[in-house]
């Protein structure tokens, strides 16, 4: 009889289990996105292109050994400086998630840095253990994960590409009104060679320089300067729209720009003005390569 | 002439097939091949294109060891290139069949491709239809078991084939199924025998990234059977469920599918009656989400209707609408006793049947950007929209030893819109009388002639005829000529007379055939008219073609 519940028990969970139901199919509209059309168009000044690489850490505040990622990567952007764009995206419940960590204070981790973009990215790129690292999301492959990169190899990895020449420039204008909080940021991109496919445009809200709890190395500590933190996609998509598609010819280029209500708080963390920054990378939407990035302070 | 020996002239062109066993201590092996090669020419009357590799060739060879509770074959396929009216992702060799079987007492252990169904397919069937192109074989693991007497549950995980790929998706699934006069021995005797049984099966695709709606990942179907018989009483209800499964094929909408079953028959000698109904609303399943045509289809579902073999009875041949049907068939079958005034010397058959789909009763909701559940289904409910009607009259009768025949009439309504997709034509109404009769020249030799006729009210279709002569010679030798012309004209609303499509051109073909033990060697040359070709309520399109057609069958 026992086994008869048992076997019973199973089949309803493997049914229950196996099935999505979906109440609400439409993704949900990110609140802060404003009207760019009254976005006034910046003019565009000619700079010259620089190599600059995304480099994402993928971090958790309760991740013991993820300050020691953190650290490797800030030499790296020291080593490699202006050509490292780096990005800290919080996932997984187990290492970013609230909730008490064993032996710290009570409260201290109360704050979550994840968004539903780093979430997506983590879902993507099958992210499941920290700390990991992807570099321009090289080498993208479902099975393989190949994408993903260990500390061991990232100093190498920079340095096969830094200096090969960018594909695209990408130049960011941020406007940021003081009084309506309305942040209008235009960003201009231009292929500098050939190319064929499609490639998106990805923009998001970055802060840096938060201090807040961290398990670092067994130790809890109060102070962490928490950087480059991953807050939320300007896009309305995580994954961007096509800027081009096709055959694209050298010199083609576009100004997109976005609207964002930059909010007091994200997630109960407050939005401290002078810690924001605006990250736009290019990628290749056929093989997730991000062919250039860039990274502009939103306050001057 | 029967479709069956026209689809053979149609589709493919050489059918060989050999098949030999060879017993030994060791096991057994057997085999069986089959080729069909079409040289094709050109005609821009009938809408034949020019084929590059004049040639195209379908082959395949399976080879299949068995011992004792064990099994194993593989099927190696060839298309150098596919025929016309095959996807030309069959292109190229491949072995996309292979399995190991064995059996360990109540245990049986299927490693690697094969085919399964659960109850009546409504929410998994996987099989081959050489003729469609269809081939969804499972490539997994699939575990049979009976725990007890009359107690039969299978287990099945895998992914689809897909030509010489296979399908993204991951389908995971049970049935169960208890013989309830097997199971308890109480009602071992009992005239009454009830069968039960319900089944599970859910596909997991992962969800695209930056889509416009949340898909869910994993889709499950559910189902319920009970199976009656009593006598010569059958009576078979199945009931299946499937959760939110936007597609292409319902335009991604989130409503969920449901699909009802019923079968009924009463037999008794020289007399039967059968009643089936089915209703489907957005039951089309599939293991990606994003397929098309015949590919990967997860459900299956019958059309309730006649499978005409008779090519003009056939010529528009019903498909079942996943997406939305209510349908129904029935048939009174009486046999005339010898020696009664209509009986004859010999006996006569008659046979009556009408069957008929809609589409179902739906209220349109206006929550495209809401919960997209697209609309509401009154459960049963007709809707207002003729799918297709079939009412058949076929009566079979023997005048002497040398003589019978076969007299059928058809009253067809196809909606042409709907089942082939030819939006904005209006459906189709023909009439269709056919005799075939079969002289016997010898105890070996017969002469078979068949006149058929169709009329309608379409120019599109236009008026055919159909006449056929078939000479047997002996047990080994056959040859036959046909030709299909049409001779319909018709008025438009302004008085204009127009011609049918394929007005005044004849269709004839010749074939000619060779069999001996398991071998069989057939060539044909003719015109073929575009048109779709169904089996079992899937269809495949059929291109036109001119052209001489080998097949070779052969076994081992």
């Amino acid at each position: 009889m026992k086994e008869k519940k048992l076997y019973t028990a199973i089949a309803f969970a493997i049914i229950l289990g196996s099935c999505d139901y979906i109440s609400d199919p439409i993704p949900p509209i990110n609140e802060n996105l404003g009207d760019a059309s009254s976005c006034a168009t910046p003019t565009f000044t000619t700079v010259a292109p620089v190599k600059k690489i995304l480099f994402e850490d993928y971090t958790g505040h309760k991740c013991t050994n993820c300050p020691n990622a953190a650290r490797l990567l800030h030499d790296i952007d020291t080593a490699n400086h202006g050509h490292i764009i780096p990005l800290a995206v919080h996932v997984t419940q187990l290492y970013a998630g609230t909730g008490p960590a064993s032996g710290a204070q009570a409260g201290s981790y109360s704050y979550d840095f994840r968004t539903s973009a780093g979430n997506e990215y983590a879902d993507v790129f099958k992210i499941a253990s920290l700390p990991n690292g992807m570099i321009n999301r090289l080498n993208f492959h479902e099975t393989n994960l190949t994408h993903q990169k260990g500390a061991n190899v990232w100093t190498n990895t920079i340095a096969n590409i830094v200096n090969q020449p960018p594909k695209v420039s990408i130049q960011i204008i941020n406007d940021f009104n003081s009084s309506s909080k309305k942040l209008c940021t235009h960003i201009k991109t231009e292929f500098l060679t050939p190319n064929t496919g499609t490639f998106n445009l990805v923009v998001l809200l970055v802060q840096d320089s938060i201090e807040a709890w961290q398990l670092d190395l067994g130790t809890h500590n109060e102070h962490y300067i928490h950087r480059h933190v991953l807050r939320a996609s300007i896009t309305p998509s995580e994954w961007g729209d096509a800027i081009a598609n096709g055959n694209i010819p050298m010199s083609y280029n576009k100004i997109t720009k976005f609207a964002y209500n930059i909010p007091d708080y994200i997630s109960n963390i407050a939005v401290n003005m002078p810690q924001m920054h605006v990250v736009a990378y290019v990628y290749d939407a056929a093989t997730y390569e991000v062919l250039q990035a860039e990274d502009e302070k939103i306050l001057p | 002439m029967k479709l069956l020996n026209f689809s053979l002239v149609v589709s493919v062109i050489s059918f060989l097939n050999i098949s030999k066993t060879y017993a030994q201590s060791t096991g057994e092996i057997h085999g069986n091949f089959q080729s069909d090669v079409q040289y094709y020419i050109p005609d821009s009357a009938i809408g034949a294109d020019t084929i590059p590799e004049k040639m195209l060739m379908n082959a395949f060879a399976n080879i299949i060891y068995t011992k004792d509770k064990f099994s194993a074959g593989a099927r190696f396929e060839s298309y150098h290139n596919a025929l016309l009216g095959f996807d030309p992702r069959y292109t190229g060799n491949g072995i996309p069949y292979r399995y190991i079987t064995y059996k360990a007492d109540e245990l049986e252990v299927t490693v690697g491709h094969y085919y399964e169904q659960f109850g009546n397919g409504l929410i998994f069937r996987t099989y081959e239809e050489r003729g469609l192109g269809l081939d969804n074989a499972m490539d997994g693991v699939r575990v049979k078991y009976e725990p007890c007497k009359g107690v039969y549950l299978k287990g099945i995980v895998g992914k689809q084939r897909l030509y010489f790929t296979e399908g993204e998706g991951i389908l995971r699934g049970f049935d169960g199924e208890m013989q309830i006069n097997e199971t308890f021995k109480k009602l071992a005797e009992k005239k009454t025998q009830v069968i039960v049984g319900g089944s599970f099966l859910s596909k997991f695709q992962k969800k695209p990234n930056n889509a416009q709606y949340i898909f869910p990942e994993n889709v499950g179907a559910s189902a319920g059977r009970i199976h009656i018989i009593r006598g010569g009483f059958r009576l078979t209800t199945e009931y299946a469920e499937k959760i939110n499964d936007p597609s292409n094929d319902n335009g991604n909408i989130f409503k969920k599918g449901q699909a009802i079953l019923f079968m009924s028959s009463y037999a008794k000698k020289g007399f039967s009656l059968t009643f089936n109904a089915k209703h489907l609303d957005n039951m089309t399943f599939r293991s990606d989400r994003n397929a098309l045509t015949n590919d990967l289809l997860i459900s299956y579902s019958p059309a309730l209707c006649i499978q005409h073999t008779y090519l003009l009875a056939a010529l528009y041949p019903y498909a079942s609408q996943s997406l939305g049907e209510t349908s129904f068939q029935s048939e009174v079958a009486y046999k005339f006793k010898k020696g009664t005034t209509l009986g004859g010397k010999y006996g006569t058959d008659i046979k009556i049947n009408y069957s008929g789909a809609n589409s179902i009763d739906t209220t349109h909701l206006n929550d495209i950007n809401g919960r997209r559940m697209g609309y509401k289904t009154n459960f049963w409910g007709i809707g207002n929209q003729t799918y297709f009607r079939d009412f058949v009259v076929e009566i079979n009768k023997k005048f002497s030893k040398k003589i019978k025949t076969t007299l059928l009439y058809s009253n067809q309504n196809f909606n042409i819109a709907v089942v082939q997709g030819k939006h904005g034509k209006p459906n189709i109404l023909s009439n269709i009388i056919i005799a075939d009769v079969t002289y016997m020249l010898a105890s070996d030799r017969a002469l078979r002639v068949e006149l058929q006729s169709l009329t309608s009210n379409d120019h599109y279709v236009g008026d055919w005829a159909v006449a056929l002569l078939e000479v047997t010679l002996g047990t080994h030798w056959y040859v036959a000529v046909f030709d299909q012309y049409n001779y319909g004209e018709y008025t438009d609303e302004a008085g204009h007379k127009t011609n049918a499509d394929y007005n005044k051109i004849h269709f004839f073909n010749a074939s000619a055939g060779y069999i001996k033990n398991a071998n069989r060697i057939s060539l044909s040359y003719g015109k073929q008219r575009a048109g779709v070709f169904c089996v079992g309520g899937v269809c495949r399109t059929v291109p036109a073609s001119n052209g001489l057609t080998l097949s070779i069958t052969s076994s081992f």
